[in-house]
């Protein structure tokens, strides 16, 4: 089953939270951080946080999220020197966090995020709720993580004293001397060690030191800006980081190399290394592609770069350019063997593929290309078009699965495996899952979605999407994809932006037709052939969710199609008919059972020959084994 | 004697060697009996089978999507159709029954193979083809010892590859390109002992060595003896497999469904010349055991066959 990244994301941080409706028109985009299968209690502490957040820094009045497509404004940028000692896996490091306040109201306080103090122990807050496991990949209490600032002052040397915000200080709070005014900015002088832990929930190191994926790995206020990193790392080592290269390499003369970094208008930088790292370029309409990996992942770094670039081909066409064309560099990390769990996670012009061992699967079954197309469009749906993640999940998950099947139909012809030379759809993956709980809307907080988390965000939005995708065509679902992306790049959309959008492009019927039945909507069908008791076919509907569709009857060897809509009963004679198929297209994608749609009066006997005459001879294949 | 005399000696030699292991591979077209008997021996219990699980099936055949997916080899359509029969009401539970019996058919295949082998083996070893009755008499006699040979190579080969996986797994990190040369090294040992339990069966029929355990030490002989002959044969046969069992597959993908009787007709083709390759390899394992002499010692025990030991002078 492919659940690429399912349940990465929680409810985060202060600044989305405030951001969320109360303050509109502030950048509050988060990257999800830590993730995973956020219990109830969990999700019920966010809320908490939140409100005592926003009870923090009083709601500016604002409207909803105004379309955009300038570049974001920075809000809070940064100057780091760190050191990485691969011995001990920890990073010195100095800061300089300039932070804009952007809203209109004066900001008493600073609040900073320090993610990797989750990991500190088993006995965290997130570790209770997450659990030791997350994707399958254990938590090494012997390796934990931890984030400690060692001093922080203003730039006029005024000592800052933070104070935990949470039980697990993932979240810490400094008074300020004096409020910050509106449109006026604050310096902060920061110094911090933190300790990677052993690759847990997408951070740490592996292969015995010689790999580490450090996100997260510094206290920020998550917003836009820019950043200037200087990594000081052991000589030899490959370093891939979000932005670009800007200096350097400089020898320390201890064995160690500088080298300098800077990324403008994200609003997080990540980084990744090791002495193993091979790298592997390509330029693409300016934007240069690096694929780092170990030796031993040749193959399959030649695989992600492919499915990069032309993905990167794919969606520039689609929903504009990459970064909004701000973005000159863009980095996939492949991730050794062990460090399955860095895989699969997207970060400011940085991806990294390895979540699912796809590396490691023949290539007959195209993981490898999944995971890589699906994180990549996350650079459109959350880095460009800033949805909200905890509020509505399934706008950036299900865009960015939408895109990955999309990307797949015209890469692949939309399958997912050939192995055997058997084909499965990267659809039908995504069908096995909606028709385990179908009755589930779209919409919803995450942290109310529990465990319809997939089913909603990944599985029925993109059966959805495509289901839409057939109903209107492929020209207009691209003009309303495009109309979309470009008018809420770097913006912060919701429902009701993505609602206007659609019935701009595609027509109000249809608009509300897609909300009230997909994204709102419990509702399921069943299309049905059955006999009837006379021994005629005859077609039903079961469920109330409406999809139109055609109905195909062969008569007397002739093939006679009829439109079915919603509300009305079939409108055609079946009484004669030798065969029945609803909905021929598979326009339809939500439907509980497909097998159903159709049916012949008799068994096809030639058919059922084929398929004896076959099961004869694997049979006779498998006598002849030992013999 | 001089090098030059005796390297030309050699070639000769040789070359006569190829010309007499020719005649054992045209036994096998000139004496069909054991052809016909390995071809029915799988082609009749798997018919059988096949229409058992076949049957209860029919009622699939009247979904559009259930043909349509395994015409075009479909995974989606199959797995919409098992979710949706989920219960396996509709097929009964014939389709267990059938599928349960798979194996226990398998075994007794196995065991009726052994059998005729004795049988097959001396068909090709004499320079007339053998009657009926002293073929199921040689088959009679050499069924304990053969089925005590088959086991012997199974346990041999379980127990070297066991050894050798669970030696890398010791070792726990278990690199690719090490896991790689394991599966190398073990299909190698499990051909080579498969040769090898070949050999002495044909010893214990050619040569009428008794003792299972003597007829492997001989075999072992011949093996060391000709080793080139013998890995040409090994990878000849399995090559020749290979290819075979890669043409019924692409013509299982190539021939629609619906066109069931094309499909019957070029996969028992396929079946045939398969059961041929490895009555083919077993008449030159036959004469390479006739062409190598035998050891100073041997035990020999009266197979109930008065000529089998004359010379090989038929053509
Ligand atoms: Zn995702």
């Amino acid at each position: 089953m492919v659940i690429l990244d399912a349940g990465k994301r929680s409810c985060r941080n202060a600044s989305q939270c405030r951001g969320l409706s109360e303050v509109p028109g502030t950048f509050w985009i988060g990257q999800l951080p830590l993730g995973a299968r956020v219990g109830p209690t969990l999700w019920r502490s966010a809320v908490v946080l939140f409100v005592v957040l926003c009870g923090l820094i009083p709601p500016a009045a604002g409207t909803v999220a105004e379309p955009s497509a300038a570049t974001p404004p920075d809000v809070a940028s940064y100057t780091i020197e760190a050191r990485y000692d691969p011995l001990d896996h920890t990073v010195v490091a100095t800061q300089t966090l300039t932070y804009t306040n952007r809203t209109d109201t004066a900001i008493p306080d600073l609040v900073l995020h320090l993610y990797l103090n989750a990991f500190r122990s088993e006995e965290t807050l997130w570790m209770q709720e997450a659990g030791p496991e997350h994707r399958g990949y254990g938590f090494d209490a012997d390796a934990p993580g931890w984030i400690r600032i060692d001093d922080s002052r203003l730039a006029d040397g005024t000592p800052l004293s933070f104070l935990a915000v949470d039980a697990d200080e993932t979240l810490v709070r400094a008074e300020l001397p004096a409020p910050v005014a509106p449109g006026s900015a604050l310096v902060v002088e920061l110094v911090f060690t933190a300790q990677l832990p052993r690759v847990f929930a997408r951070t740490g190191w592996a292969d015995d030191g010689d790999f580490v994926m450090a996100g997260q790995w510094f206290e920020f206020y998550a917003d836009f800006g820019g950043y200037t990193v200087s990594l000081t790392l052991p000589e030899g080592w490959v370093v891939g980081t979000t932005g670009t290269a800007a200096g350097g390499p400089q020898p320390q003369g201890d064995g160690a190399v500088t080298q300098r970094f800077a990324a403008a208008h994200v609003i997080d930088f990540a980084w990744a290394a090791s002495p193993h790292f091979r790298v592997r370029t390509k330029t693409v309409d300016g934007i240069r592609v690096e694929v780092l990996a170990y030796p031993e992942s040749r193959a399959a770094a030649r695989r992600a770069m492919q499915a990069t670039v032309s993905g990167l081909g794919l969606y520039g066409d689609w929903y504009g350019p990459y970064g909004g064309g701000l973005y000159p560099e863009l980095t996939v990390i492949l991730t050794p063997e062990d460090a399955g769990g860095a895989g699969g996670m997207e970060y400011p012009t940085l991806f990294t593929v390895g979540a699912i061992s796809s590396q490691f699967a023949p290539t007959c079954l195209r993981m490898l290309e999944a995971e890589t197309v699906h994180e990549l469009a996350h650079q459109w749906f959350q880095s460009v078009i800033a949805t909200n993640e905890a509020e509505a999940p399934w706008l950036d998950e299900g865009f960015a699965d939408y895109s990955t099947s999309r990307a797949f139909d015209a890469l692949y012809g939309g399958v997912l495996s050939t192995c055997g030379g058997w084909s499965l759809s990267y659809l039908s993956t995504r069908r096995l899952e909606y028709v385990m709980t179908p009755e589930t809307p779209m919409t919803g907080l995450a942290w109310d979605l529990g465990d319809g988390y997939v089913i909603a965000t990944y599985s029925k939005p993109v059966l959805a999407l495509t289901t839409l995708e057939r109903r209107v065509g492929d020209v207009a679902m691209r003009e309303f994809l495009g109309e979309y992306a470009g008018r809420y790049a770097f913006a912060h959309p919701a429902e009701a932006d993505l609602h206007a959008v659609m019935a701009d492009t595609l027509g109000v019927e249809i608009a509300t037709w897609f909300f009230e039945s997909f994204v709102e909507g419990k509702e399921t069908v069943d299309l049905q052939v059955v006999n009837a008791a006379s021994g005629a076919l005859a077609a039903i509907r079961e469920g109330s969710l409406c999809v139109p569709v055609k109905v195909q009857a062969v008569e007397d060897g002739d093939v006679v199609e009829s439109e079915w809509s919603c509300d009305a009963s079939l409108d055609a004679n079946l009484e004669e008919t030798s065969s029945v198929v609803i909905d021929p297209g598979q326009d339809s994608l939500l439907d509980l059972n497909l097998a159903n749609n159709g049916l012949r009066r008799t068994p096809d006997r030639a058919a059922w020959l084929g398929f004896a005459v076959r099961a004869v001879r694997v049979l006779q294949m498998l006598f002849g084994v030992g013999g | 004697m001089p090098a030059v005399h005796g390297s030309w000696a050699g070639v000769l030699r040789y070359g006569r060697g190829k010309m007499v292991l020719a005649t054992y591979v045209i036994r096998v077209l000139r004496r069909p009996g054991p052809w016909v008997l390995r071809y029915l021996l799988t082609a009749v219990p798997a018919a059988t089978l096949g229409l058992l699980i076949a049957s209860p099936l029919a009622p699939w055949f009247r979904l559009p999507l259930f043909t349509e997916a395994l015409d075009s080899r479909s995974l989606d359509g199959l797995l919409e159709v098992l979710m949706a029969r989920s219960d396996a009401k509709s097929s009964g539970p014939w389709l267990p029954i059938a599928l349960l019996l798979v194996p226990l058919v398998w075994a007794g295949i196995r065991l009726v193979g052994i059998w005729l082998e004795g049988g097959i083996l001396v068909t090709y070893a004499l320079p007339a083809a053998p009657s009926w009755r002293a073929f199921v008499r040689v088959s009679t006699r050499t069924f304990g010892r053969f089925l005590l040979l088959s086991f012997l190579g199974v346990g041999i080969v379980t127990v070297l590859i066991g050894g050798t996986v669970g030696l890398a797994l010791l070792g726990r990190t278990v690199r690719r390109p090490l896991g790689t040369a394991i599966a190398v090294v073990g299909l190698g040992v499990a051909f080579g002992v498969g040769a090898w339990v070949r050999l002495a069966r044909a010893s214990i029929v050619v040569r009428e060595d008794g003792n299972a355990l003597l007829a492997l030490q001989e075999a072992g002989r011949i093996l060391v003896r000709r080793p080139l002959p013998i890995l040409a044969l090994v990878v000849g046969a399995l090559a020749l497999r290979v290819l075979l069992t890669w043409l019924a597959g692409a013509l299982g993908e190539w021939v629609p469904l619906r066109a069931w009787l094309l499909t019957l007709g070029t996969q028992q083709l396929v079946q045939i010349a398969l059961v041929g390759v490895g009555l083919a390899r077993r008449a030159v394992e036959v004469g390479l055991v006739r062409l190598t002499p035998r050891a100073p010692k041997a035990f020999p025990e009266a197979l109930g066959v008065s000529h089998i030991n004359t010379p090989s002078s038929d053509a």
